[in-house]
């Protein structure tokens, strides 16, 4: 069963957080609504849990009108950033309470629900801390307790808000596999609110990009990376160079650089291109003229800071590709292997 | 900034805390001590005679009584606002919690002159009152508004900064996962809040029980009818029946005694839950 987001329409006191998204999810897929915080990822979270109430629009489960529903009329698992375990219950407790206050008739036997939480457990890898209490555990702990009591109720969809955004790095990576692992032995539909582009890119089916309570993309991670709509995806989705450019006639102009350029539009453009997707070329090679003013190792690769058309550039350039003409103070070219043009942000006066 | 602590001079510490435990002793420990003695002058057989006494006996019971209604009626209010400040959010939020902090910030004598100028024999409402047949003021409803008014904001207060630092996340965990309200509330607020909810109650029963000002103007002195243990006390007093005024304030003493052990074990145990800022 599929969820419809229609045209939903939220606004707060002061300030509207969701201004008419509409977006669909199909069965079994993992999409991630990514922005920077105040694009309204979370309020459109919160609406489809039932916990806000959107000022217009509709959302649908399946033929079913989810507005109608109350929040715990809609059996969706909700994990939240901060984990919001019971803190006074054991782990254990914790998983079996949605099972546990289910009216009499449909509660399961004292017996499958002990059962239920053995399996949760296991899915979760956290055998033998059933008697512990959240203050007991480590974050990325408490994290797959919330997941295992999300998944108790069998929920119709799985929403997660920030899951890892509480957790250190390296258990975030940990964690981000795992619970894609989890997600395929499910199979329940999985909406994942985040802010961390290589999360979303990382993990999920598809990335529904928001900024200012609006979408601007939706794509397979690698189609929004790769083909960005905006700047602001383009810029949001990985580390950004930025040159001002003029393209006439499906020509391009960087400084005294000029390529073939699909783009129809004629006039002052931006050229985005990203920092590690840069060939190093001599002075009186091909590419955007630049001058070095720093440089150095960074591990695997090198860091070169220069300044190409009046503005400063951060590379991040492969080991294997470092010349020996690339000194600090040395004119070299840089060639982007690849290019995107949006038309110019910058006022023509400018 | 150096990161030295700021010690100014090394010999200062030990004169500090003396002159601290110096100021306590004089100020505290010596009048605590001094009620006990006081009322032991005559030995334990005038201890005991002034709790012999039908009035002492009788403000005993009706300190108890104005206690086991006021103290639940607060209890009971202070979880609603506490809940509703920190749980929702609604117009007026600031105002609500201005007017909770109100009675901490009048004297307790206006706190109980307000409702002799309602419900008195001159009051707004006196006439009506008396058509019915319905007399508040000197009588222990009236000691009930009053010491309610005095103590209204002890569990709000005390409960207040721990609901809004625990937030709404494990209620709407709860609801997602299928609780209705009431199970939710009692089950997932409730436990969370119990040992700060049994704090706060501590306290405003220590003052319930204690309450002088508010009491005294409401009270009327009716002895063996309206005279609570405080007020009692003072008449004794004010009879120069120094040992019975003084052994029926160790019982004052002895509640205030109790309530900062049972205050201490509960900070000691449940320092987490219960360090949400202080106010009084």
């Amino acid at each position: 069963m599929s969820l419809q987001i229609k045209d939903v329409a939220k606004a707060f006191a002061r300030f509207p957080a969701l201004g008419g998204v509409s977006l669909d999810v199909a069965e079994g897929e993992f999409l991630a609504l990514l922005g920077p915080s105040g694009s309204g990822k979370t309020t459109l979270l919160r609406i489809l849990a039932g916990l806000e109430r959107p000022d217009s629009g509709a959302v649908d489960f399946g033929g079913e009108d989810f507005l109608k529903l109350s929040a715990r009329e809609r059996r969706v698992g909700m994990v939240f950033q901060h984990y919001a375990l019971f803190r006074h219950m054991t782990v254990a407790q914790n998983i079996a309470f949605g099972l546990k206050v289910r009216p009499r008739s449909q509660r399961p036997k004292g017996s499958a629900i002990e059962a239920r939480v053995k399996d949760l457990l296991r899915l979760v890898q956290l055998e033998g801390l059933e008697k512990r209490y959240p203050a007991q555990l480590s974050g990325g702990q408490r994290q797959r307790v919330a997941l295992a009591r999300a998944l108790a109720i069998e929920p119709r969809v799985l929403l997660l808000d920030e899951p890892f955004g509480a957790l250190d790095a390296k258990v975030r990576r940990e964690l981000r596999k795992w619970l894609r692992h989890v997600h395929d032995e499910t199979g329940v539909t999985t909406v994942f609110v985040t802010h961390d582009q290589e999360e979303a890119l990382d993990l999920a089916d598809r990335v529904a990009i928001l900024r200012d309570g609006l979408l601007v993309q939706t794509g397979a991670p690698q189609e929004v990376y790769d083909n960005p709509a905006t700047p602001f995806v383009f810029d949001f989705l990985g580390e950004a160079c930025k040159l001002p450019g003029q393209v006439t006639g499906e020509r391009l102009k960087v400084d005294d650089w000029e390529t073939d350029a699909a783009f129809t539009m004629d006039g002052p453009v931006d050229v985005f291109f990203r920092p590690h997707e840069v060939a190093l070329e001599p002075a009186d090679g091909q590419g955007i003229s630049a001058r070095v003013t720093a440089f150095a190792a960074r591990g695997a690769n090198l860091h070169l800071e220069c300044e190409a058309a009046g503005q400063p550039l951060d590379l991040e350039i492969h080991g294997g590709e470092a010349r020996d003409y690339v000194r600090p103070g040395a004119l070299i070219r840089l060639l982007p292997r690849r290019l995107k043009l949006f038309p110019a942000e910058r006022s023509p006066a400018a | 900034m150096s990161e030295r602590p700021t010690i100014v001079a090394p010999g200062l510490a030990p004169l500090l805390i003396l002159a601290a435990a110096l100021v306590m002793g004089v100020l505290i420990l010596l009048p605590l001590g001094a009620v006990f003695f006081q009322a032991f002058d005559k030995g334990l057989a005038g201890f005991r005679e002034a709790f012999d006494q039908p009035d002492a006996i009788a403000a005993i019971k009706l300190t108890l009584i104005v206690a086991a209604i006021s103290v639940p009626l607060n209890a009971i209010f202070g979880l609603a606002a506490a809940w509703s400040i920190a749980k929702f959010e609604f117009r007026g939020k600031s105002v609500l919690l201005a007017l909770i902090d109100l009675p901490f910030s009048i004297s307790p004598v206006v706190s109980g002159l307000v409702w002799v100028l309602l419900f008195g024999a001159q009051g707004w409402f006196g006439e009506q009152l008396a058509d019915r047949n319905i007399q508040i003021i000197f009588t222990t409803t009236g000691l009930v508004l009053a010491t309610v008014l005095v103590t209204l904001p002890f569990v709000a207060r005390e409960l207040i900064p721990l609901m809004q630092e625990q937030g709404t996340d494990e209620e709407a965990a709860a609801i997602t996962l299928g609780a209705g309200g009431m199970t939710t509330f009692f089950r997932i607020t409730l436990p969370n809040i119990k040992w700060a909810l049994l704090y706060g109650v501590l306290l405003c029963n220590a003052r319930a029980m204690g309450e002088f000002g508010a009491v005294s103007v409401v009270s009327g002195h009716i002895r063996g009818l309206t005279n609570t243990l405080p007020l009692h006390i003072e008449i004794l007093y004010n009879e120069y029946n120094f040992v019975a005024a003084f052994a029926v304030a160790t019982l004052l003493a002895a509640l205030g005694l109790v309530t900062l052990v049972l205050k201490t074990a509960l900070e000691v145990r449940y320092a987490g839950e219960l360090k949400a800022t202080r106010k009084h």
